[in-house]
């Protein structure tokens, strides 16, 4: 059988414009295409705090812009920058000191802010602590596999798993009657 | 199935959340200028042909970018007009012109100022009749904000970092946000 010559999608051919000769419009119609869905990523990741999130995204355009010649295309370039997206937002965590490392999140109390009656799941899945919420975002929303996730978050699938079981049970609290749970896990 | 595994209704109401959301306009102006600056783009002008969303000539044929410039000339003068301030008029009447000055398309700027003259008399026209239907009243304002609009998106290219412009688009889109919050609150509020 022949090998069948692979065309290349409408993003590589931008991005092969984008890195010849710096086309501005070649990035402009990169960016519509994947800004939106990168940054309801990027907003939920950082907790619904926009101005943070539109920050991440511009970084995240930056980094994928320095490095695009060197991306392979072995995998989606969505794919790749939704990479780029968490390990941004994940740096940014910490040094805020709002990502602990994925462990140390068990002992995290959650609650819903006092006078919130009812919360939706958007608002639910803000609270949760920032590992948490990555990891249901991740898996959950985004579709990851839990080896992917691994990958990401430089952990165990198993940590994964459990982070992610964790998460839910967290957000059936916080969409339950009392709104609140402690955050330590069986 | 455990209380590991999500329900039925759960993995619906995970699903209904939206996959996608809009930045802010400036966003876009904001990114591309910091990738010109670090030299990873070029100039709309030297990198071939457009493949943007917008006409590459703008109106009479001219370049999108010197249309863009008069429009810019147009909501300054029409904002002076207005009085929206001293300070809003007196500097981004003076920006906008050096912008076109600079071109060397004194026509064009003329033309603009005549549009945008013509474009604030018929808004004071019709905010001094007293016969005008509510809907016909209602329409105008739509169609003269969708146009201050345009103008700002217009100056957030030419001055991407400009506070007064940014001031503008963002009440703009906090009012589109909030518009699509209260159909997204009645959506997303789900038992689970």
């Amino acid at each position: 059988m022949r090998a069948q010559a692979v065309a290349p999608t409408a993003d590589q051919v931008l991005a092969e414009r984008i890195v010849g000769v710096g086309d501005e419009s070649a990035f402009r119609e990169l960016y519509r295409r994947h800004t939106p869905r990168l940054y309801q990523f990027v907003l939920r990741v950082m907790g619904g705090d926009e101005l943070e999130a539109e920050d991440v995204v511009q970084d995240t355009w930056i980094r994928a812009t320095r490095n695009l010649a060197g991306f392979r295309w072995e995998s989606r370039f969505e794919t790749w920058l939704t990479g780029i997206g968490l390990n941004l937002c994940r740096n940014r965590l910490r040094r805020g000191g709002r990502w602990q490392d994925l462990d140390e999140d068990r002992l995290r109390r959650v609650e819903a802010p006092p006078g919130e009656d009812r919360i939706d799941l958007e608002r639910a899945i803000s609270l949760l602590p920032a590992g948490y919420r990555a990891v249901l975002i991740l898996h959950d929303i985004e579709g990851f596999k839990h080896a992917e996730i691994a990958e990401r978050l430089g952990v165990s699938s198993g940590t994964s798993k459990s982070q992610l079981w964790s998460a839910r049970r967290h957000l059936r609290r916080l969409l339950g009657p009392d709104h609140s749970t402690t955050g330590d896990v069986q | 199935m455990t209380d590991h595994e999500l329900t039925a209704e759960e993995r619906q109401a995970i699903e209904s959340l939206p996959r996608e959301r809009e930045p802010g306009r400036m966003l876009e102006e904001r990114t591309v200028k910091a990738l010109r600056e670090e030299g990873l783009i070029g100039s709309p002008g030297l990198s071939g042909g457009r493949m943007d969303r917008r006409p590459a000539t703008g109106v009479g044929g001219r370049p999108w970018w010197k249309s863009a410039a008069a429009i810019a000339a147009g909501i300054a003068l029409f904002a002076g007009g207005l009085s929206v301030g001293q300070m809003l008029g007196a500097r981004q009447t003076a920006e906008a012109f050096q912008t076109v000055f600079e071109e060397g398309d004194v026509l064009l700027a003329s033309q603009v100022q005549r549009a945008g003259s013509d474009y604030v008399a018929a808004l004071a026209a019709l905010a001094e009749s007293e016969g005008g239907a509510a809907a016909d009243t209602g329409q105008a304002l739509e169609v003269a904000l969708t146009a201050l609009w345009a103008a700002a998106n217009e100056i957030v290219r030419l001055a991407p970092d400009d506070p007064l412009t940014a001031r503008i688009l963002q009440g703009f889109e906090a009012q589109a946000q909030e518009s699509s919050d209260y159909r997204a609150d009645s959506q997303l509020l789900v038992e689970f």
